[in-house]
């Protein structure tokens, strides 16, 4: 019988980019079984919003991830405006979307640059990202700012983007369309690439129904879950989306689905762009007190459904549940590395494009006893 | 005498070849790249550190043992500049030089395995499938074009273009640099993403400053006898110097090969060798 021996990936390694501790059980090259152990990063998101107001709340909200800060806002503002019944105007609901979809083209492009990284092939990654530059050039001029966008409030955004503000934005897509062109084709018919991603990771339809995967992840599975397409908000209704969607379910299929998005994400950004009513701004106050209330609402976020649970009691948020898409994923991860050598391990982890810190959840059920837990234990995830 | 003086000017030309590899591929990566005398810096704050001695002793010969056999290596090839004069000129000296650089590597593997760091292991598994291939492909392709010319010493080896003589084997001889100086699509053995930094994952400070000198010195020597024997004296050290852009260029352009898929390869490059071996003889 042959004997199974650990090989460590993390918390730190040159392959993830998040702390995340990858515990494979190898027998010679193979890996047999896989533990994921999380908490490094761990913030208490959640906790954080607790006892605030909903605009200060919301400021929280945004800060939740460094990559999908305005789809983390839009799935609480679509919560809180849909208990509250804030009516928004067809100029704020087209420039959430566009901010959305710019952030959705920059995922996939760092997300894109990582993988090549992962196959050894770093002039793509830096080619990516080099694009992925001017994207977040775009941003500071929408929004002002480069990352955390910050760019919305309830009912109302905080600036009236300009017709060369857009325009802009559009000049900076048509100067990379060119490029991403020939990256999608050099990453498509590039053999090594090929070779590395096609069968890798394979996830079939089933199983991906069955763990309730989101995202391009179950997209590339031949399931069709998106939520601006299944249940469109905010923009998004006055659209035409196609979803992209593929049949394969391995690694090659979900690179692809990403890249392909990105295009589908220019082509939206230009819809809303020219939908935007002439002269409109934006209204000037937000709506400042919502004394309570709560319901669930939902965005399409670069890696899947953002799901956002807001219950507001006497003006301060009582609970706010956010669940992230690597959150619902996750599951899956473990499964999708078992039989594969330690040579595809990066390749496939990467295809499933974890997002860590805006992932780590603790959950603790308290029955009235205090209890302290150790960073150990919160990392071992158990109380000796 | 002189070879000692030619084997320490390529020693230093050899880290300046190091620096000119990482800021090719920096331009090609659209970066400025640090500049050609990174690696004087480097290596200057390696042996600043302290190492501490933890590990087994193997662990601790194993950089001296592998700048030693890089130096060796770097004054057989300098004793085919000299001539016949030369100290280190014998007969089948090339079939010498061929074990030297295949004895490098299983110096690692004695490091990487005495370091137990599972990394290192999974990269000295790798060398060992990976030497099936191109070791005996390595000794063969050698021996081609000593046969071809009928020249028995490196000194003596004073044929220019030999390439067109014995293609195949030259064609062979540049893949098989892919894997001694690790170059992608075939260097599994230290692929970053994979195994951090494979044989060297346990190593540092004076340790590492040693096995990266002694790794310079390989890459250059691979060269100068590739540019020896394709293009002859004349153009040896020129020839070098374009191997660093050829595989700087194949550096940035290729993705990585899986394990299995490169000893695959590297198995058709030992039968394609022993044909060509065979047909000669």
């Amino acid at each position: 019988m042959h004997k199974t021996c650990l090989f460590p990936i993390g918390p730190q390694h040159p392959s993830l980019k998040e702390p995340l501790f990858l515990k494979l059980y190898v027998d010679g090259t193979t890996v047999k079984d896989a533990v994921f152990d999380l908490g490094y990063a761990h913030r208490g998101v959640e906790e954080k919003l607790e006892g605030k107001q909903v605009d200060t709340a919301l400021h929280a909200v945004q800060r939740t991830c460094g990559i999908c800060s305005q789809c983390h806002t839009m799935a609480f503002l679509r919560t809180v405006e849909g208990f509250a019944e804030v009516e928004i105007p067809d100029r704020v609901a087209l420039q959430r979307v566009i901010v959305a979809e710019l952030e959705r083209i920059h995922s996939h492009l760092l997300w894109a640059g990582v993988m090549m990284h992962e196959l050894g092939l770093d002039t793509l990654f830096m080619y990516f990202m080099r694009e992925r530059e001017k994207i977040l050039d775009v941003f500071d001029e929408l929004t002002g700012n480069r990352v955390h966008h910050s760019s919305d409030l309830v009912g109302t955004s905080k600036r009236t983007f300009s017709e060369e503000n857009l325009q802009f934005a559009l000049s900076t897509l048509d100067s990379i369309k060119e490029n991403l062109i020939s990256y999608r084709k050099t990453v498509d018919s590039h053999d090594v690439i090929r070779d590395r991603c096609i069968g890798k990771g394979l996830i079939t339809k089933k199983d991906a129904k069955t763990f309730g995967l989101v995202g391009p992840v179950a997209r590339a599975c031949n399931i069709n879950n998106d939520v601006r397409v299944n249940s469109p908000y905010m923009g998004y209704k006055m659209l035409k989306l196609n979803s992209i969607m593929r049949t394969e379910g391995d690694a090659h299929a979900r690179t692809l689905v990403r890249l392909d998005e990105v295009f589908e994400s220019m082509n939206l950004v230009e819809q809303a762009c020219n939908q935007i009513p002439k002269g409109s701004v934006v209204p000037k106050y937000p709506v400042k007190r919502i004394a309570q209330g709560y319901g669930v609402g939902a965005s399409e976020a670069p890696r899947g459904e953002n799901f956002h649970f807001v219950k507001v009691v006497n003006g301060k948020t009582a609970r706010v549940k956010l669940r992230t898409p690597t959150l619902a994923n996750l599951i899956m991860f473990p499964e999708a590395v078992k039989g594969a050598d330690i040579t595809d391990v990066p390749v496939i982890v990467m295809s499933l494009d974890p997002c860590i810190s805006c992932m780590e959840r603790v959950a603790v059920v308290k029955d009235g006893k205090s209890e302290v837990w150790t960073s150990h234990e919160l990392f071992k995830g158990e109380k000796k | 005498m002189i070879e000692f003086v030619l084997a320490f000017a390529f020693i230093i030309i050899s880290i300046f070849f190091a620096g000119i590899f990482r800021k090719f591929i920096a331009r090609m990566h659209n970066r400025v790249g640090p500049p050609i005398i990174q690696p004087f810096y480097d290596l200057i704050k390696l042996f600043s550190k302290k190492t501490t001695k933890y590990k087994n002793p193997i662990f601790h010969a194993v950089p001296y043992a592998s700048i030693i056999t890089s130096i060796v290596i770097i004054i057989l090839i300098s004793s085919a500049f000299v001539g016949t004069d030369s100290l280190f000129d014998f007969d089948y000296n090339f079939l010498v030089l061929g074990y030297l650089f295949i004895l490098v590597d299983t110096f690692y593997i004695f490091g990487a395995v005495a370091s137990r760091s599972p990394f290192a292991i999974q990269s000295s598994m790798r060398e060992l499938l990976l030497m099936l291939g191109y070791e005996l492909s390595f000794m063969m392709v050698l021996s081609i074009f000593f046969a071809k010319t009928g020249i028995v010493s490196l000194a003596d080896f004073d044929v220019e273009f030999a390439f067109v003589q014995a293609p195949v084997a030259s064609i062979l001889l540049v893949l098989i640099g892919f894997v001694i100086v690790r170059i992608t699509p075939f260097d599994v053995v230290n692929a970053e993403t994979e195994l951090s930094a494979g044989f060297f994952a346990e190593y540092y400070g004076k340790d590492l400053a040693l096995l990266e000198i002694a790794e310079f010195i390989k890459d250059l020597a691979f060269g100068l006898m590739a540019g020896l024997l394709l293009f002859g004296k004349v153009f040896a050290l020129p020839a070098a110097l374009g191997f660093v852009f050829f595989y700087a260029l194949m550096q940035a352009t290729s993705p990585r090969y899986c394990t299995f898929r490169t000893a695959k390869i590297f198995l058709i490059i030992a039968i394609l060798a022993f044909i060509d071996l065979f047909l000669l003889v």
